[in-house]
């Protein structure tokens, strides 16, 4: 399987506090909720899915199909939920939060037979694996008192396709680089 | 998962830019809100075999 133009963006809401009681105030806690969609292109082939329940039940189709490839191209939108750390210090800080993600829209494009029949997605094109998790490294760097650059990187779990061996990732790990604007006073 | 080269040194510029200038004076004891928009690059669909053979259907 080979993956490209995986490109989205994110956009969403953070409330950071810090903690009092912690010396010089220097930690605080943060929640974020992003919206976040993805616009892709992905290529299925035969061998991406040998364990697959549903070689079974398509038999010889699956040998005759070999190893052709099903291109395909894949929108999709999530709403999640990160909470954790962060550490203030100086201009530059890091934070370290978790996330877990709910797939709420997901359309394809030009699916092949592959991928339908291969349990990936149902027949009519939503994914199977509603939810991801994973852990989020961000770090923020604060260019003038309201405004930053906010720049992450987050690796997901996985989460297991059900009736199959294999684990799914719809969200997968990514990078990301964006702007941080504080909108209260 | 794949790096972007571009992004990453895209990164390393901003942030040494930011450290060069002087620095912020943090407040203390602050709740704030903050909007964020980012763009992302992303490994999407990842499909691994679990090598557990146990739990594989056939």
């Amino acid at each position: 399987m080979d993956g490209k133009k995986n490109l989205g963006f994110i956009i969403g809401l953070r409330y950071s506090s810090t903690i009092k009681k912690i010396k010089n105030n220097r930690l605080s806690y943060w929640t974020v909720l992003d919206f976040q969609y993805d616009r892709f292109e992905e290529t299925f082939d035969f061998d991406s899915f040998p364990y697959s329940d549903s070689i079974v039940r398509t038999g010889n189709t699956a040998r005759k199909w070999g190893s052709s490839d099903n291109r395909t191209l894949i929108n999709q939108a999530s709403l999640t939920f990160q909470f954790g750390l962060k550490y203030n210090f100086r201009r530059i800080r890091p934070a370290l939060g978790y996330y877990v993600g709910y797939n709420i829209f997901s359309r394809t494009e030009g699916v092949g037979e592959i991928a339908q029949q291969f349990g990936i997605f149902k027949e009519n094109g939503r994914l199977i694996n509603k939810l991801h998790h994973g852990i989020k490294l961000d770090v923020y760097i604060h260019l003038t008192p309201k405004t930053g650059i906010v720049a992450g990187i987050a690796g997901s779990f996985d989460v297991r396709v059900p009736r199959t061996t294999y684990t799914f990732n719809n969200i997968g790990s990514y990078l990301h680089m964006g702007i941080d604007y504080k909108i209260s006073k | 998962m794949k790096f972007n080269l571009k992004f990453i040194i895209l990164f390393l510029a901003m942030a040494s830019c930011a450290k060069q200038s002087h620095a912020l004076k943090f407040k203390d004891s602050t709740s704030a809100l903050f909007l964020r928009a980012s763009f992302k690059s992303s490994d999407v669909i990842l499909v691994d075999e679990n090598n557990d053979s146990l739990s594989q259907s056939y």
